[in-house]
């Protein structure tokens, strides 16, 4: 009997429920479909690389699904709570009756039960068909073809949504409980007549607060600019955490308030068709829910910076990388540093102070490399049995340190303005100019199929491809005409080259100077030796796959040194002791193993992106529209009164309709501010320094925003239409 | 809702009609009581002519007819009462002349236009160009203040709005509500509220105000500073007023009264020259009479 009248209680609201039930199973599909995309694998034909990246994605998405529960459990708890407060006259009435509160609390927990077992199976379904499609999503961002196309289905996905779901329906079954329990009879009887009041507050209290919340959030933004966003540690990072929470929250608190105290100014169009009756509902709509508004402000600038960042991190990490490892392998040598820090920044006084203290610390090393003079082919030669049956061709580069001439030098002549805003100058300024010769240069080009550059005794040429240092390169060009290198003067080739001097997750080549062999010739006559020095190689064999396998296998055979995981996982500075990670091999950098990588990293963040970005704006659109939803609701009288005074239906369309658009505008657009904030300091201290356009990823996601958020807005506003039409017509 | 207007039967109209007809004799109808056929005046149009309207409500087993066939004038600056039981169908008349319902026969002439055949948008318009209303409760918009409320009225009707402000302020004076028209409604007084309503309906100029129980609700000291206020209107301010009350008192400060039974006319009685109590006893003498045959009925 109480279950047939939950029963019908859910099918009379169904328009109330709707909105609640889409996005239930929103959630629920897309909390199952993330989670299963681990259970894809089987549909491609991976190698380990990219299964382990599966496996990560997996747990990342697991991990963050937690955060996802809670979210998705507080606007269920949220929207819950909201249905349940309206009906408060009916449950009056049930009393009334003589139902005893207990049964009053089970109709509740039926119409829990029911509404969540249902949104539980078709999100369950949903899911499943959205994981089938997400799998040709990854096979896309894989660029793979999928193997054999099967149906997918993870079971431990499916427990674990059924798990959380369960576990936020009883915290729901209990909070309503624990709702209507507390109800007193005579609250529920009179709950229609009371919800008259709307708070209203000092106009001159809500300008000074408005004014005040701005430069609150000002403040915050200056601080975040001053901190990059990159230290998150900085106090400042915190302070402009607090200062824009705060800032939001005074900001919706005096909204509404400031702009009554404007617009009533404003005759021209206050007083014009309903304009006061618009302003003055949507005021006493964000005078009530201010809280709700910021937590959706809030949200919603997550959701986007998490989007539009992840999108561009994919272009950093993922964007450019057929071109930053263009070669089928690189090995890096270290040729030899004291410490990290002089390798980064080589600022040798003497041509052979590297040199010497090589010699002194690994004197077997020292004279090895001497007797091979460097050429890491060579050595490879005596040291790997089948090195030529694997390395078709290959070049190496040696990059040498000029002692004494520093970037400071050349930069001493530039105007300040032209070098670029952030550069840590002290480091620019100290370092020595790195060189490399011509011939190696021109072998380098041949091997990547370009034509080889001429390059005259008298001059050098340079090269760049980090677009950070534009603005350098540019000063460089226009007010060094030539440098000064071991006594030579050499003219600056007007034109600048951005060849990738080795394999690398990005563009690396960063202001090296190409000199005539002779000024090497110079360095290595004094006594010098590389700083640091790659072989860049084509593999004899068209599978890039068994390349590195072969390659790998030889290496670690070749040096076994305590060092065989650090060369498997192609990463340096692994090993305690540098007798291997130094001349003649320090790391391998593979292009096949580079691009898999980029591909489980565009994944990891694409799915990471979508899944956070998609569930907070279904969330926090889903409390608007809720809220809107009972605001037509209560707002009934007032259509009908309004129309029984002669507004026409487009007269009231019209009003309605700036009521839901601004009231889902206010947090979309201060949470856009804070976005675009956010995002124009990650540009400035990331972004714009690796060259990575954020234009693109930004569109991306005010496009999934607008569709998403759009969508959930025309809904709102044609249920709404709906709910007004009737109390019109009544 | 399941509602069909049906045509009424011939035999539901005809017991309808022996009901009612001037039984009640001593203060038979004035020469507009009774109407219908006749020709329509040429140029001098009254204000409002109602025309044989009929109302028929329910299913096709049970029709009520909540209108059965009405017809009346209202002269321009009149003050009119229509008065009857409830379930008599005065409001149904009141929605019908203000097009808040659409009646199912018969006319209703505003200004010499016939408002029955008017489309929605253009009965929204003429309701917010040509009518005031005064209703019982919820009158006001709980949202504005008493000024916003006011103006209301003439925003909707896109009035210049350089003009509003003045004119808001100086009906707030003559209303004696200049003191609420910055409080909401929730802050307000029931009378205050009903003369800030009042306000708003006469605002605009319309020809026609319609009030419906505009004393319903308050008490009888508010009731009667509520009258003074229509009174004053309609006297200072030449307001036409057509108001429905089912109080006497209330009935007392019209000039003429329409009692309506079953759905016709049954009686009209008109103020002339008596004074108010006067007029108050012999309304109370109709509404005796009518409430003793609902007695004797019962």
């Amino acid at each position: 009997m109480l279950l047939k009248l939950a029963a019908r209680n859910i099918r009379r609201s169904v328009r109330d429920y709707a909105i609640y039930f889409v996005t239930l199973v929103f959630g629920v599909a897309v909390f199952y479909a993330f989670n299963s995309i681990g259970g894809q694998q089987i549909l491609f034909d991976l190698e380990t690389a990219n299964a382990d990246m599966f496996d990560t994605t997996q747990d990342l998405l697991s991990g963050f699904s937690v955060v996802i529960a809670f979210v998705l459990g507080f606007l269920i708890v949220y929207a819950n709570r909201f249905l349940i407060k309206r009906r408060k006259h009916e449950f009056g009435i049930y009393l009334t009756l003589g139902m005893g509160p207990g049964e009053v609390s089970r109709i509740v927990l039926y119409e829990t039960v029911i509404v969540g077992l249902v949104s539980l199976a078709v999100g369950l379904v949903c899911g499943i068909l959205l994981a089938q499609a997400l799998s040709f999503v990854t096979a896309g961002l894989f660029n793979v073809q999928m193997t054999q196309y099967q149906f997918t289905f993870s079971g431990n996905a499916c427990a674990m949504t059924l798990v959380c779901f369960a576990a936020i329906y009883v915290v729901v079954a209990l909070f309503n409980l624990g709702a209507v329990r507390r109800y007193k009879l005579i609250d529920l009887i009179s709950a229609k007549s009371k919800n008259e009041k709307s708070p209203v507050r000092n106009p001159w209290v809500c300008l000074t607060a408005f004014i005040a919340s701005v430069g609150i959030l000002g403040v915050a933004y200056w601080l975040l600019n001053e901190n990059g966003l990159v230290m998150l540690d900085d106090p400042k990072f915190a302070w402009a955490t607090v200062l824009m929470l705060v800032g939001s929250l005074l900001f919706f608190w005096s909204l509404a308030g400031f702009a009554i105290a404007v617009l009533t100014r404003a005759r021209g169009v206050y007083l014009r068709g309903l304009a006061m009756f618009t302003v003055r509902q949507i005021a006493s709509k964000v005078n009530t829910a201010f809280v709700s508004l910021w937590a959706v402000c809030v949200l919603l600038f997550f959701s986007i910076t998490t989007f539009s960042t992840g999108m561009g991190l994919i272009e950093v990490f993922c964007g450019g990388i057929e071109k930053a490892a263009p070669y089928s392998a690189t090995i890096r040598a270290d040729v030899y540093y004291e410490d990290l820090d002089a390798l980064v920044h080589p600022d040798s006084s003497e041509v052979s102070q590297r040199a010497e203290a090589m010699a002194q610390e690994y004197p077997d090393l020292y004279a090895e490399g001497q007797s091979y003079n460097w050429d890491i082919a060579a050595k490879m030669r005596d040291a790997v049995p089948n090195w030529d049956e694997m390395i078709a061709t290959s070049a190496q580069i040696d990059e040498w340190e000029i002692p004494g001439k520093t970037y400071g030098s050349l930069l001493a002549s530039v105007d300040e303005a032209d070098l670029p805003e952030g550069l840590n100058e002290d480091y620019i300024n100290a370092n020595n100019i790195g060189v490399v010769s011509i011939s190696q240069y021109n072998a380098l080009l041949e091997l990547a199929g370009s034509a080889p550059v001429q390059l005259a005794d008298d001059e050098c040429l340079m090269l760049n491809n980090l677009n950070a240092l534009d603005g350098i390169v540019k000063g460089i060009l226009e007010n060094v005409p030539s440098i000064d290198m071991m006594g030579h003067d050499l003219r600056l080739q007007s034109e600048v080259r951005d060849t990738q001097l080795m394999n690398n997750a990005m563009s690396a080549t960063s202001l090296v100077f190409v000199v005539p062999d002779y000024v090497v010739e110079e360095l290595r006559a004094d006594g010098a030796i590389p700083l640091v020095s790659y072989l860049n190689m084509t593999y004899a064999t068209d599978d890039a796959a068994a390349g590195d396998e072969a390659l790998v296998a030889a290496l670690t055979a070749a040096f076994p040194a305590g060092s065989a995981d650090a060369l498997e996982n192609g990463y340096v500075y692994s090993s305690e002791t540098y007798t291997r990670t130094i001349w003649p091999l320090t790391s391998i950098y593979t292009h096949h193993e580079m691009v898999s990588q980029a591909s489980g990293l565009r994944m990891m963040i694409t799915y990471l992106a979508l899944y956070i970005g998609f569930i907070f704006l279904v969330t926090t659109a889903a409390v608007l529209a809720i809220q809107q939803l009972s605001e037509a609701a209560d707002s009934q009288p007032r259509y009908r009164l309004l129309a029984k005074l002669g507004c026409d239906e487009r007269m009231l369309n019209c009003s309605l309709f700036v009521q839901v658009l601004v009231y889902f505008l206010a947090p979309l657009l201060l949470a856009a501010c804070h976005s675009a904030c956010a995002i124009h300091v990650l540009s400035k201290s990331l972004f714009d320094a690796l060259g990575t356009p954020v234009q693109g990823p930004i569109l991306m996601a005010a496009g999934f925003t607008l569709l998403i958020y759009g969508g959930y807005f025309l809904i709102t506003y044609f249920a709404s239409r709906s709910i007004m039409r009737q109390a019109v017509k009544g | 809702m399941s509602e069909v207007y049906a045509t009424p039967s011939p035999s539901v109209t005809g017991s309808a009609a022996a009901f009612s007809r001037n039984n009640y004799g001593a203060h038979a109808g004035g020469p507009n009581a009774q109407r219908a056929g006749a020709v329509f005046p040429g140029s001098a149009f009254p204000i409002l002519s109602v025309r044989q309207i009929e109302k028929v409500f329910g299913t096709r087993d049970s029709i009520t007819h909540a209108l059965a066939g009405v017809s009346f004038d209202v002269e321009s600056g009149e003050f009119i009462g229509i008065m009857g039981p409830s379930g008599s169908g005065k409001t149904t008349l009141l929605n019908c002349v203000s097009t808040i319902d659409k009646p199912t026969g018969g006319h209703i002439l505003v200004g010499g236009r016939d408002i029955t055949g008017l489309t929605k948008r253009q009965l929204a318009k003429f309701r917010r160009d040509d009518l005031g209303f005064i209703f019982q409760e919820s009158n006001l918009l709980d949202t504005l203040t008493g000024y916003e409320n006011i103006a209301l009225a003439l925003t909707i009707k896109h009035e210049p709005t350089s003009g509003i402000p003045a004119r808001v302020e100086a009906i707030a004076k003559s209303l004696s509500v200049e003191g609420v028209l910055k409080k909401y409604p929730y802050q307000m007084s029931g009378g205050q509220r009903q003369r800030v309503a009042a306000a708003r309906a006469i605002v605009s100029d319309p020809k026609l105000v319609l009030a419906d129980e505009p004393t319903g609700a308050l008490d009888s000291r508010n009731a009667q500073i509520m009258l003074e206020t229509l009174e004053l209107m309609n006297q200072q301010m030449g307001a036409t007023i057509m108001m429905v009350t089912h109080d006497a008192f209330a009935a007392s400060f019209t000039n003429r009264v329409l009692f309506i039974k079953d759905g016709t006319l049954f009686n009209e009685i008109r103020k002339g020259d008596t004074t108010r109590e006067q007029f108050f006893s012999r309304i109370m003498e109709v509404v005796a009479f009518l409430s003793g045959e609902a007695n004797h009925a019962a």
